[in-house]
């Protein structure tokens, strides 16, 4: 059964199965539960709390809804592989210059360049055709999974975007992570107070305001230059990893503080954190068990919303430290105006964060209280 | 006899995977649990020699990227220039004309060999400079050659017209020597197996090789025996690069970052004028571009010594003509200099009929004068110094819009007739002699994106033809001067300074001469430090 979402009503009677509550039921270890307190039942004055019922399903209507959600996101998936690169492609076509030009001074550098070889390109590239030919050609070849050569290099375009994207992916499995942790904990902790949230709300102005290229230099002065314990730009190695992880984490970590903190605020507000103090229960534990559990939506969101900011914050910190990764190498593909290119990291990009959300939001439908 | 070949094991490279998803997968559990370890290749600390410069590899091509491998020492070229623009042998042993100038012989060195070891033969050489001159952007193409063939042993070039200037084009990046098996089925180059005394041993992409010293049949063995060249593209990342002793030699640093580290104490910093200006190119089909006297007026309202000694940080940078001073051929010291005299620019101004009107800018016939000057942030120093002469210009009664757009469009403003003046950068160092560029942007039918629009010279194109044809060094001399000459007196480009090649070099290492016309980082002659 499920149950409904939303403000209950105050004469709802579910039966104790349906219901859920964070931890057990009255009468159970008083350390791990809410008193027994119904949750799904609305007190006057107190903002509700409703449960989405993850349990209830059955092992073949989980396994259905896992198929449907692998479903809508392949539909996403290939929606965003269509729409990106059409508009990677028309945004190219919208740039003032010339393509042909560009892609020769690429190619041999831009005081090398010759008529010749401009219209040779042109030629080549079939830059002297009109754009809707093109755009098929492209969209033909994309359905058969091929996204073309560099008109730069002459290279396949996986070929040669899968190393940056290697690299970028890498920095952000480790910087991920790493922002989501320093987020929560932080912002938990500033929750706690007000001059907390004050200093929350001071770090989310920061983290807006501040330019990774300055955080990025910054911690590459000290650490690298002044201290000379890391590298200051480069890639090859685990220690070239950690300015440009730690930049990414800070741009994205101190976001998810501020909202960590008022998340974790409000959820602080609510009536079963309250008896959760009663208890007596120490304060790590309120916050750790009652408090995150409660905070832990818009925080989740964020932290995938996170990934992306991340994944966009990358352009930058990979030209600061010199790190050959997706965002530097789809700065390159524009700059010398390699179509292909732009529309094969571009895609690589957005698969990446459409995924993510998918998983944000799967998250969200199937483990965690909304 | 054999050649000899250093057998140590290659040092550790970048390798793409075999399967991208085991791969992401297990450095990414390194990546995350293995600080500390290193995955890849050696940092500086590690007896390697690390080299940054703005430089992609951006194909295999001599085309495209040969100039890299030749300056690391991988590749080489027939011919060779020296740090005072002499052109040398270099895998050629010798070179002769016959008397009509048609006819070039090139005798190869004798007992030279790929890195793969089969041997240079002048069958190998003829294919990679046949290969090389069918490729488009390759300066090979700007040569008249009929045919390249081997007979009895040595590469033969035969001409349509006399070409002087051949050894130059064969000196040039374009024309490294690449041995056979650097070709697939369809003669494009697939891996990098040349003759240079360094031999590759990775590529990353776009951004890494490793190179490894061969050990020379006879003569010492290079100091430096690995390698680590990366491209960096941002100058001031470079520089701090070599400050936290992360690279060893980081070449093309900008004025302010090596100002910056020459204070410091943990590298040293050298320079040399290199054949690259920076000027004014003008569109003499627009008024009042076309007269002599604006162009004049202009000229001298620059104060090149200032903006050498304030933005540029060398006050020697300033430019008194085209060429810079160490390419002495090209001096003649006879010649005038430009210099900085606003009094006179505001009389040359009044004498083409342009006076000041009430705000204080020139007119003429109800016209104000006012033109647009275009310059590119992709050199970072150009927009300042655009600023500077805005100011200059605006002294004498002359109104100069900047529009900042990125240097690859100047050949299109050229062509769509938008531009009007344009601040840019040239390198005359395209092949070791400034007539390849200087052919290029004023005589050739098809001038490239880099010169003035709407200026012919027929004193200056005599001159470039007897300078290409002549062999004989009096007649040559001759021709560079009247070229200079002509450049000097009518201005079709405003020459305002010259390039300075900034190279750090780490404390590991003894820093080495620079070559001027940069195809050489001279990684054979360095030794690290005691």
């Amino acid at each position: 059964m499920t149950l409904p979402v939303g403000r209950r009503a105050k004469t709802t009677a579910a039966s104790p199965v349906e219901h859920r509550s964070f931890g057990v039921m009255a009468g159970a270890d008083p350390r791990s539960t809410t008193c027994g307190v119904d949750l799904g039942t609305v007190v006057d004055g107190l903002p509700p709390l409703v449960m989405t019922p993850c349990r209830a399903s059955t092992r073949s209507a989980g396994l259905a809804a896992c198929g449907r959600a692998l479903a809508r996101w392949l539909l996403r998936c290939a929606a965003v592989l269509v729409a990106v690169g059409a508009l990677c492609f028309a945004m190219t076509e919208a740039l003032p210059g010339d393509t042909a030009q560009r892609v020769a001074a690429a190619r041999y550098g831009a005081e090398n360049l010759t008529t010749a070889s401009v219209e040779g390109i042109r030629g080549d590239l079939g830059l002297d055709r009109p754009w809707a030919p093109r755009f098929a050609v492209w969209l033909g070849m994309l359905f058969q999974g091929d996204v073309g050569v560099s008109a730069v290099t002459a290279r396949p375009v996986w070929t040669d975007i899968g190393p940056p994207l290697r690299r970028t992916m890498m920095l952000a499995v480790i910087a991920w992570p790493a922002s989501i942790l320093f987020g929560v904990v932080l912002g938990v902790v500033l929750a706690r107070s007000r001059a907390g949230l004050a200093a929350a709300q001071l770090l989310g102005a920061v983290a807006a305001g501040l330019p990774s290229y300055v955080t990025g230099i910054l911690l590459g002065s000290v650490f690298a230059i002044a201290l000379g314990w890391l590298p200051v730009a480069g890639y090859g190695s685990a220690s070239h990893l950690v300015l440009p992880a730690i930049t990414l984490t800070l741009v994205a970590g101190l976001r998810l503080v501020l909202v960590t903190a008022r998340a974790a605020h409000d959820a602080s507000q609510h009536p079963s954190i309250g008896f959760a103090r009663m208890k007596g229960l120490p304060e790590t534990e309120v916050a750790a068990f009652h408090i995150l559990p409660l905070a832990a939506p818009p925080v989740i969101a964020y932290a995938f919303i996170g990934l992306a900011f991340l994944l966009e914050g990358a352009a930058v910190v990979e030209t600061v430290f010199a790190y050959p990764g997706i965002g530097s190498a789809l700065v390159d593909a524009v700059l010398a105006r390699d179509v292909p290119v732009i529309q094969g990291a571009t895609i690589a990009i957005a698969i990446l964060v459409v995924t993510a959300n998918s998983l944000a939001d799967g998250i969200a439908r199937f483990g965690v209280a909304r | 006899m054999n050649p000899t070949l250093n057998l140590a094991p290659p040092m550790p490279r970048c390798v793409m995977p075999t399967s991208p998803a085991m791969a992401v997968t297990r450095r990414t559990l390194f990546g995350v649990v293995g600080a500390g370890v290193w995955m890849g290749p050696a940092r500086a600390q590690d007896g390697v020699l690390v080299v940054v410069s703005p430089w992609e590899v951006r194909g295999l091509d001599p085309a495209q990227s040969g100039y890299v491998f030749l300056r690391l020492s991988v590749a080489e070229t027939l011919v060779r220039p020296d740090t005072e623009c002499i052109l040398r042998p270099g895998l050629s042993e010798r070179w002769e004309t016959d008397a009509d100038g048609l006819t070039w012989r090139f005798s190869l060195q004798a007992d030279r060999y790929f890195h793969d070891l089969t041997p240079v033969s002048a069958q190998a050489v003829v294919d990679c400079l046949n290969t090389s001159r069918a490729t488009t952007g390759n300066t090979l193409r700007r040569v008249p050659i009929e045919a390249v063939v081997a007979e009895a042993g040595a590469v033969v070039v035969r001409l349509s017209r006399p070409f002087a200037t051949l050894p130059a084009y064969l000196a040039a990046s374009g024309s490294i020597i690449l041995g056979p098996s650097s070709y697939n089925a369809q003669r494009g180059v697939e891996r990098i197996v040349a003759t240079g005394p360094y031999r590759v041993t990775g590529m990353d992409g776009r951004h890494g090789i490793e190179t490894q010293a061969m050990t020379p049949a006879t003569g010492n063995a290079p100091a430096v025996r690995r390698v680590r060249y990366q491209a960096v593209t941002d100058g001031e990342t470079r520089a701090r690069m070599v400050e936290a002793g992360d690279a060893d030699l980081a070449v093309n640093l900008p004025p302010v970052s090596a100002d910056r580290l020459r204070r410091g104490r943990a590298e040293r910093v050298v320079s040399m004028p290199i054949p690259r200006a920076r000027y004014v190119a003008l569109n003499l089909n627009v008024a009042p571009l076309d007269d002599l006297r604006v162009r004049q007026a202009l000229s001298l309202a620059i104060d090149r010594a200032g903006a050498a000694r304030a933005i540029l940080r060398n006050p020697d940078a300033a430019a008194d003509r085209l060429l810079p001073p160490f390419l002495r051929e090209w001096r003649d010291p006879a010649m005038p200099p430009l210099r900085t005299d606003p009094d006179a620019a505001r009389r040359l101004l009044r004498e083409a009929g342009w006076s000041p009107g009430p705000n204080g800018i020139c007119q003429r016939d109800g016209r104000s004068l006012s033109l647009e000057l275009f310059t590119s942030a992709n050199r970072p120093e150009l927009p300042i110094l655009a600023e500077a002469m805005q100011a200059q210009w605006r002294d004498i009664g002359i109104e100069v819009r900047i529009r900042l757009g990125d240097s690859e469009d100047i050949p299109r403003i050229r062509a769509d007739g938008s531009m009007q003046m344009a601040l840019i950068a040239r390198t005359y160092a395209q092949i070791p002699d400034p007539i390849g560029s200087i052919n290029d942007d004023f005589v050739s039918p098809s001038p490239n994106g880099w010169a003035s629009v709407g200026w012919r010279s027929e004193a200056l194109e005599n001159a470039v033809q007897r300078y290409t044809v002549t062999a004989d060094p009096s007649e040559r001399t001759a021709a560079r001067q009247t070229i200079a000459g002509v450049l000097q007196a009518e201005l079709p480009v405003i020459p305002h300074s010259w390039y300075d090649q900034v190279v750090a070099f780490s404390r590991r290492v003894d820093p080495v001469a620079i070559d001027p016309f940069e195809t050489t980082y001279g990684i054979p002659d360095i030794n690290w430090a005691r």
